[in-house]
């Protein structure tokens, strides 16, 4: 569902993602875990067209992102690292021109806008100027907007900032569901302990190479070490935690 | 976009007049009875003009009308050509490769090409606002005076639209090439470099031509005379001379003029269309490797001394955010032009009559402080909502917002003054008014100088716009409107204060006597006011308002 064909990314001399090689089948939720400045986010660019790559593929729902762009995100639910919002409209307006743009109409739009709303506790804000939002209400919003159309496939930068633990753990129980019901979901997070709990695959990335890919225990396995994911991170971000 | 789109970006302008708190929609009524009252008054001046050519038409039969006004139309179109390239070549830069919207719409399943064309537009809209806001008065009111007012009002549009898209689709394609060799940034900082460079060019060219002489009759009647006999040349390949070619007919009751109309209009039309449709994919290139150029703080590892105390601090800080904010060199660059066709202007003041000498040192006085007022608009009233997220961090720190108030105005205020005492002095130097008239000249350029820019950083702190992109935008809010229109008032309260002559000819008009001491002491009393009641305000309201920011 979701793949990446030997895709480099390059920025003059200095290369963000190189040569990464990776397969996500549909009912997937993957994990990709990194330090800061891996490549996480530059793996997303290139998956959403954002970014074109060096060299390399990427491939949604089977689609080549660079050969049919608009079929390939027409398949797509992303939620970036931060999200945009019309500034002036409310999230029952973004949510309606987002359903527009995937062909939803009608009292059949309107119903799901409303599921979503309430599945993402943004009932009491419908109506409200999206700029008068807090960063957690917008950050639900992003998250409602991507899964309004059921995507095939779901591709989510860090969703769970800003989310308190109860959105957290709603998140968490929709995305298992939109794997269990056969959608390939691509996640990045800081949170190791999350991305081992939840993942079913998770991948480590670090400066721009996947070093371990596979169940989050198999990861720690696969780098040589003992420990959790979490120590394992630490321990190939440079051994100690920073402030 | 889709209907979606639209629908919700109409009811969002709406709510923004309607339903937003009641400071906003004060500042956004204020803005639209601005923009109101400067159509109408654009239209009574044009419309006395009208009169006044008619009437002198009349008794100079040699004279073709119709020459005279193919020629000023092939300069206005020129300018609205010009105007129209520079204006969206910067404009493009910001809105196909700068907007966190086109970002967010990149990820949508549109059609790139699509997208570019959407961008496009909104370029075409915002570079082409000026010169509509300036044309569509002049098109009602020379369509109006015509015995076939349809025609005259088609004939000008389509040509007019020609123009714009022509200009808009020149500009376009440029900032597309452009933004190929330098990143987007720095490429936006140079083709606002360039407009302003070119602007300052061609006023620096206009008052070099010395258009004073109109103002001689003699001379005035010879140069009409010249322009009115002689034929224009054939259009050639100058769509600003088919323009003003197709234009001139339909204004005169000719109705093939519409044809060269169509014809531009439609050249224009399928110039902007080839444009999205032709260099969609550079676009989709260069936006995908579009990166934002780091840009090094000038001078970050000269620390200089160490601040002795917090007021230093805070008016490093401030000069250093003034200095570094990317687009001040380029308008520093279009003001210094106004600057120097200012004083172009001292050299050829009057110096013999004493009544004319008084009259134009009350003009001079109050162009003096209409300049600090330009200034302020773009560099003072902003300086609040430049601050953007870190208005957060501000209110979190112990800084009692008045102080910092302050040090925004004293970095903005300083300048402005030595400016406003410059210009005035060097027109005293030139005029010799009275010892009395030349004390209220500077006492006013001392008071405004320090008034305006308070005045612009208080209502600055009032209506802050945290969220807008660039000091342009918040200069051009309602808010930037309103204060406008306040410290132009001042500007103009200074000149009657300061001239005997323009005081005796109010008082001729009003029937009564007016001395100068009551329009001193309101000048002060405003300036005082306009000064420390918008900055109490604005601190109070730093305090305390709620903060919304994206």
């Amino acid at each position: 569902m979701i793949r990446f064909e030997r895709a480099v990314k390059r920025y003059g001399d200095k290369t963000a993602l190189a040569d990464l090689s990776l397969e996500i089948p549909a009912g997937t939720l993957f994990a990709l875990v990194g330090p800061n400045g891996a490549g996480k986010t530059t793996a997303i660019g290139l998956l959403t067209g954002l970014l074109a790559p060096t060299s390399g593929r990427t491939f949604l729902a089977g689609i080549d992102v660079a050969r049919d762009p608009v079929a390939a995100k027409a398949r797509l639910g992303f939620v970036p690292d931060r999200p945009y919002l019309w500034p002036k409209w409310t999230p029952r307006e973004t949510l309606r021109f987002v359903g527009a743009v995937f062909a939803r109409r009608g009292p059949e739009l309107e119903d799901r806008i409303d599921v979503e709303l309430a599945a993402f506790d943004l009932t009491e804000f419908s109506s409200q100027r999206n700029e008068t939002l807090s960063h957690g209400t917008r950050q639900r919003v992003a998250l409602a907007q991507a899964f309004l159309h059921d995507p095939d496939v779901l591709v989510l930068d860090e969703p769970m900032v800003g989310l308190d633990p109860l959105a957290q753990r709603g998140l968490t129980e929709r995305l298992a569901a939109a794997a269990a019901a056969g959608a390939a979901v691509l996640l990045t997070t800081h949170q190791l302990a999350l991305a081992e709990e939840i993942a079913t695959v998770a991948g480590l990335l670090v400066d721009g190479r996947l070093v371990a890919r596979g169940t989050p225990r198999s990861v720690v396995t696969k780098t040589g070490r003992t420990g959790t994911l979490s120590e394992i991170f630490f321990d190939l971000a440079g051994g100690t935690p920073r402030p | 976009m889709n209907r979606v789109f639209r629908a919700n970006t109409l009811r969002a302008s709406g709510r923004v007049l309607l339903a937003g708190d009641a400071r906003g929609r004060l500042a956004a009524m204020a803005g639209l009875f601005a923009l109101l009252m400067f159509l109408g008054l654009e239209m009574a001046g044009l419309e006395g003009a009208l009169r006044a050519s008619r009437a002198a038409l009349g008794e100079l039969r040699e004279i073709r009308p119709a020459f005279l006004l193919e020629r000023l139309l092939a300069g206005a179109f020129a300018a609205a050509l010009i105007l129209g390239f520079l204006g969206s070549l910067t404009t493009a830069i910001g809105t196909l490769f700068l907007s966190e919207e086109l970002a967010a719409l990149s990820t949508l399943p549109f059609p790139h090409r699509r997208l570019v064309l959407r961008q496009a537009v909104l370029t075409l809209v915002l570079a082409s606002a000026p010169t509509l806001l300036l044309a569509a008065p002049a098109l009602l009111v020379a369509a109006g005076a015509g015995g076939r007012p349809i025609l005259a009002f088609f004939s000008g549009v389509l040509p007019l639209a020609g123009v714009i898209l022509l200009a808009g689709a020149a500009g376009i394609a440029a900032a597309l090439l452009f933004v190929r060799v330098v990143p987007p940034r720095r490429a936006r900082l140079l083709a606002a470099f360039l407009s302003a460079t070119g602007l300052a060019v061609a006023l620096l060219g206009f008052r070099a031509a010395r258009p004073e002489r109109l103002l001689d009759p003699l001379e005035a009647l010879s140069v009409v005379t010249r322009l009115g006999t002689a034929p224009l040349s054939p259009p050639g390949l100058n769509p600003a001379a088919w323009a003003a070619r197709a234009a001139t007919r339909g204004l005169f009751g000719d109705a093939g003029g519409l044809l060269p109309g169509a014809a531009l209009f439609l050249s224009g039309l399928a110039a902007f269309l080839l444009v999205p449709r032709a260099l969609w994919r550079l676009h989709l290139h260069v936006f995908r490797d579009a990166r934002p150029g780091v840009a090094r703080a000038a001078g970050e590892k000269h620390r200089g001394p160490e601040a002795r105390s917090l007021a230093i601090v805070l008016l490093r800080a401030e000069a250093a955010s003034l200095l570094r904010d990317a687009s001040t060199p380029a308008q520093l660059g279009s003001l210094a032009a106004v600057f120097l066709l200012d004083l172009m202007n001292v050299r050829l003041l009057p110096g013999a009559d004493a009544s004319a000498r008084d009259l134009v040192a009350g003009l001079q006085t109050g162009l003096s402080l209409f300049l600090v007022s330009a200034l302020s608009l773009r560099f003072a009233y902003p300086s609040v909502s430049l601050d953007g997220r870190a208005a957060l961090v501000l209110r979190a720190l112990p800084l009692d917002p008045r102080r910092q108030l302050l040090a925004r105005w004293a970095v903005r205020a300083l300048p402005a003054t030595g400016i406003a005492l410059a210009l005035t002095g060097a027109s005293l130097l030139v005029l010799r008014p009275t010892g009395a008239t030349s004390a209220v000249a500077l006492l006013a350029a001392l008071v405004g100088g320090l008034a305006i820019p308070a005045l612009h950083v208080g209502l600055g702190g009032v209506f802050p716009r945290y969220d807008a992109p660039n000091a342009v935008t918040v200069a051009l809010s309602t808010g930037g409107v309103l204060v406008l229109v306040f410290s132009t008032g001042l500007s103009l309260l200074a000149t009657v204060a300061v001239s005997d002559d323009l005081r005796l000819l109010l008082g001729a008009l009003l029937k009564m006597h007016l001395p100068a001491w009551p329009f001193i002491t309101a000048f002060l009393i405003s300036a005082t006011a306009a000064a420390i009641t918008p900055l109490a305000l604005a601190a109070s309201s730093l305090m305390t308002r709620d903060i919304a920011i994206g």
